[in-house]
């Protein structure tokens, strides 16, 4: 009279995995739960850009040697930047936009421009950036390795932002795909400006630190 | 054909390792496995669906559902995904039919008091001439994981237990582990 397979257990063990909600759009790809709105953290081995919860951002990202580092939310539009037409020819991009990075312990940032290869990497002379750095003190505060110095000198007047890096990986990213041609195509140039109008939006204006000329020290 | 044994070990050992998910160190393992886990349910509850989809369409189909669920195995995963073709109340009443045919030879008897969806009563008729207490607990395990096994998804069973000859009436009244579904 025993059952051959017991129902009963099956039902009890394996019922609730077909009670859950459907999945939500995104999920953290470090533990793998449900995510909605949620931050992201820089894969610092593999410069990946990661989706995260937030207990895995605090996890993951909060300690110096971590080899996840959180990435920033906040995009603040530096409205008193400096940086004049020679200076800026002096840098040799090819393309009016470029964003600086500080990588690892180097001293000078990585200078990426988008192309329709993708990010392409330019050398920076070390005294170019100390002039634009010594200009434009409010530079010092960009955190290494995931927020970038974001210049757009295609627009007038020209912007420049301290963005999150994966903001900037989704602008090259979208100038990858939408590029057409050599100066571009009115596809790519309406989603760049639809870019740069979000990012505005989203910004908010740079805590300035006086450094060299106010008695108060950081 | 699967043996018996086989399928009674591989619904044990499923049950054991669905309790030790939760004890995974490493939380991007452990929701892997679980997503994995609902993933596949979820594939296989839309395969089960589509089976009783297409064979409810006319009554042979039907008839041959039917069939298939008169299976112990097949019976306890179209439950499982939620595509049985017979409610609570019939898979109980079928349960019960055969737990008579079952107990005839040995003198004891089952009747269905109530079927409702929180609730099964049953009386059982142990015959006393034959067996010792130990005996009549087993009957009366038998007799609930047969409810059970039909109808997994009842929340509890109440057994209305008699003891028969000696004009001796002994009635015990024992409810079963709550099943929650």
């Amino acid at each position: 009279m025993a059952p051959a397979i017991d129902n009963a257990k099956l039902f009890a063990s394996l019922r609730p995995f077909l009670r859950q909600n459907p999945a939500p759009e995104s999920r953290c790809e470090l533990c793998g739960a449900g995510i909605g709105e949620h931050s992201h953290l820089l894969e610092l081995k593999t410069r990946k850009v990661l989706c995260s919860c937030q207990a895995c951002a605090i996890l993951f990202g909060g300690h110096a040697a971590a080899a996840y580092r959180p990435i920033p939310r906040d995009v603040r539009a530096l409205t008193a930047f400096q940086l004049t037409d020679p200076e800026w020819d002096a840098l040799a991009i090819p393309i009016n936009m470029a964003f600086f990075c500080m990588r690892g312990d180097s001293a000078t940032p990585a200078v990426f421009y988008p192309s329709p290869a993708g990010a392409t990497e330019s050398l920076l002379p070390l005294e170019s950036w100390q002039q634009i750095a010594a200009k434009n003190p409010v530079v010092r505060e960009m955190q290494p390795e995931v927020e970038c110095l974001l210049i757009n000198r295609i627009t007038n007047p020209h912007e420049y932002y301290l963005a999150p890096i994966d903001d900037c990986y989704r602008l090259v990213g979208l100038i990858r795909s939408k590029w057409r041609g050599f100066a571009g195509g009115k596809e790519a140039w309406t989603e760049i400006a639809a870019f740069f109008t979000n990012l505005k939006k989203r910004s908010i204006p740079p805590r300035e630190k006086a450094y060299a000329r106010s008695e108060f020290s950081d | 054909m699967s043996s018996e044994k086989d399928l009674n070990d591989l619904s044990v050992r499923i049950d054991d390792l669905v309790q030790r998910i939760e004890f995974i160190g490493d939380p991007a393992v452990r929701a892997n496995v679980v997503t994995l886990v609902q993933a596949l349910m979820d594939l296989h509850r839309r395969g089960f669906e589509r089976v009783a989809e297409i064979l409810s369409q006319d009554d042979s189909g039907r008839r041959f559902l039917g069939e298939l669920a008169g299976d112990e195995l097949l019976s306890g995963l179209l439950l499982l995904y939620g595509c049985h073709p017979d409610g609570l109340e019939a898979r109980v009443k079928k349960a019960v039919e055969k737990l008579r045919e079952d107990l005839r030879p040995s003198g004891n008897s089952v009747d269905l008091l109530d079927v409702q969806p929180g609730l099964v009563r049953l009386r059982l008729r142990v015959s006393g001439g034959g067996g010792c207490a130990s005996t009549a607990a087993s009957v009366e395990k038998g007799v609930k994981d047969a409810i059970y096994s039909a109808a997994p998804d009842v929340e509890a069973i109440e057994i209305e237990k008699e003891t028969m000859p000696d004009n001796t009436l002994v009635q015990l009244q024992v409810t079963a582990t709550a099943l929650r579904t």
